[in-house]
């Protein structure tokens, strides 16, 4: 299912092949499913007795990609990133874009001078090759505002997995594999949109729902590298799902925090703190929606996140879902209250 | 209370000391006391017909844990604090662990966050962990000192208000959660609760018209939003008639009057700061004379307005 996802085409603003992907595969598992008006796909799972907690889990399905913002005369796409992407890993890059496949191309270095390979790079300098000749013949396949995604194929290599948009189609495949098993807690899955441009679509899909703790599920920045000190590692491959504290969008309630870790603790679930304040998800938003909501983020690590070749460890993957039920099955019992 | 208030160990999104603090100093003034899910401390009296909301923040500025290595502790900044700020300060921990924050380099000026650590013993702290830069609390007959003293000034001004008036109007005090901290707690609150009016009381900077010993001051715009020009103007009349000193001015820094404004259905709000000289200097001070002023002018307010 992984696979699927990661390969599915979902550009923040066009989540529309993703969503039909997880509805397909949710349809027979949930009490109610809708699409509100910008495309966040609500779930609700009603508990097998009441009363029952109220939790909200939380992932999105968009990616970060390019838009098309302009077609040169010999048929060459300008575009812009959508979300937040360093211009240094778009270079000779394979993309798609309505099916067909293009490359970001930059002049081959022995065509460059010493000057020219030393000035800072820029989108604007980069153009996608679709091997058309002429304008007409490359909008016969991309106008203007048209979403390109990476072309990047799910790959698995011992214990790891390299695709695209690890971050975040891993939160909706684990959503996915939640909401296929009975709780005995009031479950509402949000398959958002629009977090990687601003955290739009769980400021809309969060209300109304005033659940007793909400969890983003996340990927997270990892740099765990040669050359990178000890102390500015952010998160280590294979140390297990990460719990963040404090990012730029959000600080994860105190009572969720020590409950998810007392959970992990006594499920012996490896896991680990994000040891950096950067970055941030949709917590950032649920937690002032109708009041205020009890939110924290669990996330698994990625390696080179928001590139066309993220890494993640799959034994990282299993703990973080592996939380998450363990997490669901203590608040059945009410958190031993 | 003023010095207990600066002891009080109160991060952002940790607030939960300050809360029981101000509970428990403070419950007879108000009628309810209640915490929302985001950790904003609602206290309300009841009475009369009145649509005002009193804010200010719970928490300061701190730091978070992210490395440590031998007696070093490396962090992030929590609340927008710079690294002139910080180097040289004495932290401490919720569990009250304390170290000093080093910087080895040779210009403080051009150095980031990851170039300064806290030396202490480490053995007791974990990553996640939050500390405070410590209060260092004392006074004489003028002036109030204290490190970070701007959540804390505001917090002791509101109470002190409070205890003061005479009012059988319906009142609402919001200390806020995470106000340090992108201001979470105003836009919760304020989204989902609707006032006519609102009051925020800070601790400011002393620059760009806002003085020392010029009482409290009636702020027309901050870095981000504006005040309400006809509150404003009624705040500004009110202080005139029962000759509070204040002076109107212009803040360079965020006392969330936008938050206030945008959240919800939209309020009216205005902004009153308190003086606080060497803001951001080790042991920053305010004028007890400009304290008294923003206390006499916030029970006017509570009363007449």
């Amino acid at each position: 299912m992984l696979k699927k996802l990661t390969n599915a085409f979902g550009v923040s603003g066009f989540e529309g092949p993703v969503r039909d992907l997880i509805i397909s595969e949710i349809k027979d598992y949930c009490t109610e499913m809708t699409v509100d008006s910008m495309g966040n796909l609500k779930v609700y799972k009603k508990a097998k007795k009441q009363p029952a907690k109220k939790i909200l889990l939380s992932a999105h399905m968009d990616e970060v990609g390019l838009i098309v913002t302009d077609i040169t005369d010999d048929g060459y796409l300008k575009f812009a990133s959508v979300g937040s992407i360093d211009p240094r890993v778009l270079i000779s890059q394979r993309v798609t874009v309505n099916g067909y496949k293009g490359i970001i191309s930059l002049k081959a270095v022995h065509l460059t001078d010493k000057e020219e390979r030393q000035k800072p790079l820029s989108e604007k300098n980069l153009y996608i090759d679709l091997g058309t000749k002429t304008r007409a013949e490359a909008e016969g396949i991309a106008l203007r505002g048209d979403y390109v995604a990476f072309d990047s194929e799910y790959v698995e290599f011992g214990d790891m997995v390299k695709a695209k948009a690890l971050d975040d189609r891993l939160g909706c495949c684990i959503m996915i594999d939640i909401l296929k098993q009975d709780w005995d807690v009031d479950l509402y899955c949000n398959f958002t949109v629009q977090e990687e441009c601003g955290l739009r679509g769980a400021a809309v899909a969060t209300r109304g729902i005033n659940p007793d703790f909400a969890i983003v599920i996340e990927g997270t920045t990892c740099n765990d590298m040669a050359g990178v000190p000890e102390k500015l590692r952010v998160t280590k491959s294979g140390a297990g799902v990460t719990i963040s504290v404090l990012d730029s969008a959000s600080k994860a309630d105190c009572a969720l925090v020590k409950l998810l870790l007392s959970v992990a603790e006594k499920h012996s679930v490896p896991h680990q703190f994000k040891a950096s304040t950067a970055g941030g998800n949709d917590a950032g938003v649920i937690c002032t929606t109708d009041g205020g909501i009890k939110v924290a983020s669990v996330s698994v690590p990625c390696r080179y996140i928001h590139s066309p070749v993220s890494v993640m460890n799959k034994n990282d993957y299993e703990s973080c879902k592996k939380l998450i039920q363990v997490f669901l099955t203590e608040a059945e019992k009410g958190f031993d209250e | 209370m003023l010095k207990d208030l600066c002891n009080v160990f109160a991060p952002s999104g940790d607030e939960l000391e300050m809360r029981e603090y101000i509970m428990d100093s403070s419950k007879e003034l108000f009628d309810s006391i209640e915490t929302d899910n985001i950790g904003n401390l609602i206290c309300r009296k009841s009475g009369k017909e009145s649509s005002l909301c009193i804010e200010c923040g719970l928490d300061s500025c701190g730091v978070m844990v992210i490395s440590k290595e031998n007696d070093k502790v490396f962090f992030s900044g929590v609340g927008g604090v710079g690294v002139a700020y910080l180097a040289g300060k004495k932290v401490i921990f919720k569990n009250g662990e304390i170290g000093v924050v080093r910087f080895d380099g040779k210009n403080i000026d051009e150095a980031k966050v990851t170039d300064l650590y806290i030396e202490m013993d480490t053995k007791n702290i974990g990553i996640g962990d939050f500390g405070v830069i410590t209060g260092d609390f004392f006074e004489n007959s003028m002036k109030f000192f204290a490190n970070d003293i701007s959540t804390k000034i505001a917090i002791f001004a509101v109470l002190q208000a409070v205890s003061k008036v005479n009012t059988d109007r319906k009142l609402t005090v919001v200390f806020s959660a995470q106000r340090r901290f992108a201001v979470k707690g105003i836009k919760a609150f304020f989204g989902s609760n609707d006032f006519d009016k609102v009051v925020t009381v800070d601790g400011v900077v002393c620059e760009n018209g806002i003085k020392a010993d010029g009482g409290c001051a009636v702020i027309a715009v901050d870095n981000r939003g504006v005040s309400d020009k006809e509150l404003r103007d009624r705040v500004e009349i009110l202080a005139a008639k029962d000759e509070v000193k204040s002076h109107t001015a212009v803040a360079n820094e965020n006392l969330c009057l936008e938050a206030i404004a945008t959240s919800g259905k939209g309020t009216n709000a205005v902004a009153l700061g308190i003086p606080v000289s060497h803001k951001g200097k080790p042991f920053e001070c305010v004028l007890k004379s400009d304290f008294d002023a923003t206390v006499k002018l916030l029970s006017a307010i509570i009363e007449e307005i």
